[in-house]
């Protein structure tokens, strides 16, 4: 693998030159790559990507995790798995009756039991565009591009309020 | 792919040892089956959609809800709600390969996303109002449109788009992506920008009064009716199909209806078959899976439909 007549220090010598050679190739390749889908892309787009990447990534890691605590028992659920059959057949309605859960964000009180905990994942990818338009805002601004923050805006507050509750209408 | 490999063997684990000294032992009453046999029964029925979905070419939710509506003993509240977070989990993981690559596109989402959203919002709050049985009768109906719309409904590549209208022109929704197949840089740009986004407010509408997601309506909208290119509007239905579906999920989630453990296997096993089917993509005969696809929503539609006749 390496050519070198200078014993143990040369191959040393050898690989590290190597091993910053390829490094160097990666970034210009990371360079040219980024710089192509720029012509393609905009920041804001590339920005909003980067977070939902992230946010993906932890969110089904952190999805995954609750739910194993739950259906091991290591946290205790509000619905017994054994009597779930008993409550899945019911209406959402109904179900918030028997256990005592109202709307919105009541379930947050009951995050302590295994089935509500992954509430807790199932919440933060309902939320995680939400987070990525905040993301984009400040880009557009930056921009002055008023239009488009108009309609961020807009959509930023229309997914608050449905996160808030606040649209969620008793039956 | 590990990740829901090691979820579902620990499922098998509970399933096949004794159950969390939390659960109190209370005999089941609406089931002959044991709640981990319908839990791992879910698993694999949502896996298998999940390969047959993404080697159909259609989403998740809209294969999710009519099967497992018609043929779990899961109420169609929890049904419906995981269906979009079905939807949204598999837009959602999609998102920044397609952002990235320019093949959805953010100014192209953010108008129609605006207006399907808020709709998605009221008809969430519908669906969950109206009585079980003209829910399942307008899911069949709904699915059985759907199906007239896959069998009948012609693609164009690359629609022809002499003049961009002056709503579009103003909202700037144009742009250019790089197509790999044919190596070269493609333009495009809308019209009918008004009738597109009209017809958002009906797609938001039914996406949040059944949860069965919107892509199955976004593509043809934004490719027949707007003229974008259809690799763009398919990219791009998925990136509005995350902000829709969000919006209406909370709704669910607000309102109690969702269950965890309908809900993450769910999500497990789709995003499992999802992968599978991806790989399975260019060897599957695309053109016989489509036709099962077919053939599973008419069979479910005309369930639903039988289901709300109460049949």
């Amino acid at each position: 693998m390496f050519k070198s007549d200078g014993g143990l220090p040369g191959a040393w010598r050898q690989l590290t030159t190597n091993l910053k050679v390829r490094a160097r190739l990666r970034r210009q390749q990371t360079i040219k790559a980024r710089n192509l889908q720029l012509k393609y892309v905009t920041l804001e787009q590339r920005a909003y990507a980067d977070l939902l990447d992230v946010g993906v990534r932890f969110g089904r890691y952190f999805l995954a995790g609750t739910f194993i605590l739950y259906v091991f028992g290591f946290s205790a659920p509000k619905i017994p798995l054994s009597e779930l059959p008993a409550y899945w057949s019911m209406s959402a309605y109904q179900l918030s009756a028997s256990i005592g859960v109202g709307t919105g964000w009541s379930w947050l009180s009951l995050v302590g039991h295994g089935d509500y905990l992954n509430f807790l994942g199932i919440s933060f990818l309902a939320g995680l565009t939400l987070i990525c338009y905040l993301r984009v805002l400040p880009f557009l601004l930056h921009r002055k591009d008023f239009v488009f923050s108009a309609i961020l805006t807009l959509e930023v507050t229309v997914l608050s309020l449905a996160a808030s509750g606040l649209l969620t209408f008793d039956h | 792919m590990r990740l829901a490999i090691s979820v579902i063997l620990a499922l098998l684990a509970v399933a096949l040892g004794d159950e969390p000294a939390m659960a109190q032992a209370t005999p089941p009453a609406a089931s002959a089956l044991p709640w981990w046999a319908w839990v791992l029964l879910l698993l694999v029925v949502t896996f298998v959609l999940g390969v047959v979905a993404v080697v159909g070419g259609v989403g998740g939710g809209v294969l999710f809800v009519p099967i497992v509506s018609g043929f779990f003993p899961f109420h169609l509240d929890f049904v419906r709600g995981t269906g979009l977070l079905i939807a949204l989990a598999g837009a959602l993981a999609a998102g920044p390969t397609l952002l990235r690559g320019g093949i959805a596109n953010l100014q192209l989402a953010m108008p129609p996303a605006l207006i399907a959203s808020s709709a998605a919002i009221v008809g969430a709050n519908i669906g969950l109002a109206l009585p079980d049985n003209i829910v399942q009768l307008a899911l069949g109906t709904i699915i059985l449109g759907v199906v007239s719309l896959m069998a009948l409904a012609r693609k164009s590549a690359y629609p022809e788009v002499p003049k961009a209208d002056a709503l579009s022109a103003a909202l700037r929704m144009h742009g250019i992506y790089h197509d790999p197949f044919s190596d070269r840089d493609i333009e495009w740009k809308v019209h009918r920008t008004p009738q597109g986004l009209a017809l958002f407010i009906i797609i938001g509408l039914l996406a949040g009064m059944f949860g069965i997601g919107a892509g199955w309506a976004n593509v043809p909208v934004l490719n027949l009716v707007m003229g974008v290119p259809l690799k763009v509007s398919v990219g791009t239905s998925s990136f509005i199909l995350s902000i829709v579906d969000s919006a209406a999920a909370w709704v669910y989630l607000n309102h109690g209806a969702m269950l965890a453990i309908i809900a993450v296997p769910s999500m497990l096993g789709m995003m499992l078959g999802s992968t599978i089917g991806v790989g399975l993509l260019s060897r599957a005969n695309v053109a016989v899976i489509r036709k099962v696809v077919i053939g599973l929503l008419l069979l479910a539609g005309i369930r639903a439909l039988l289901k709300g006749f109460g049949v």
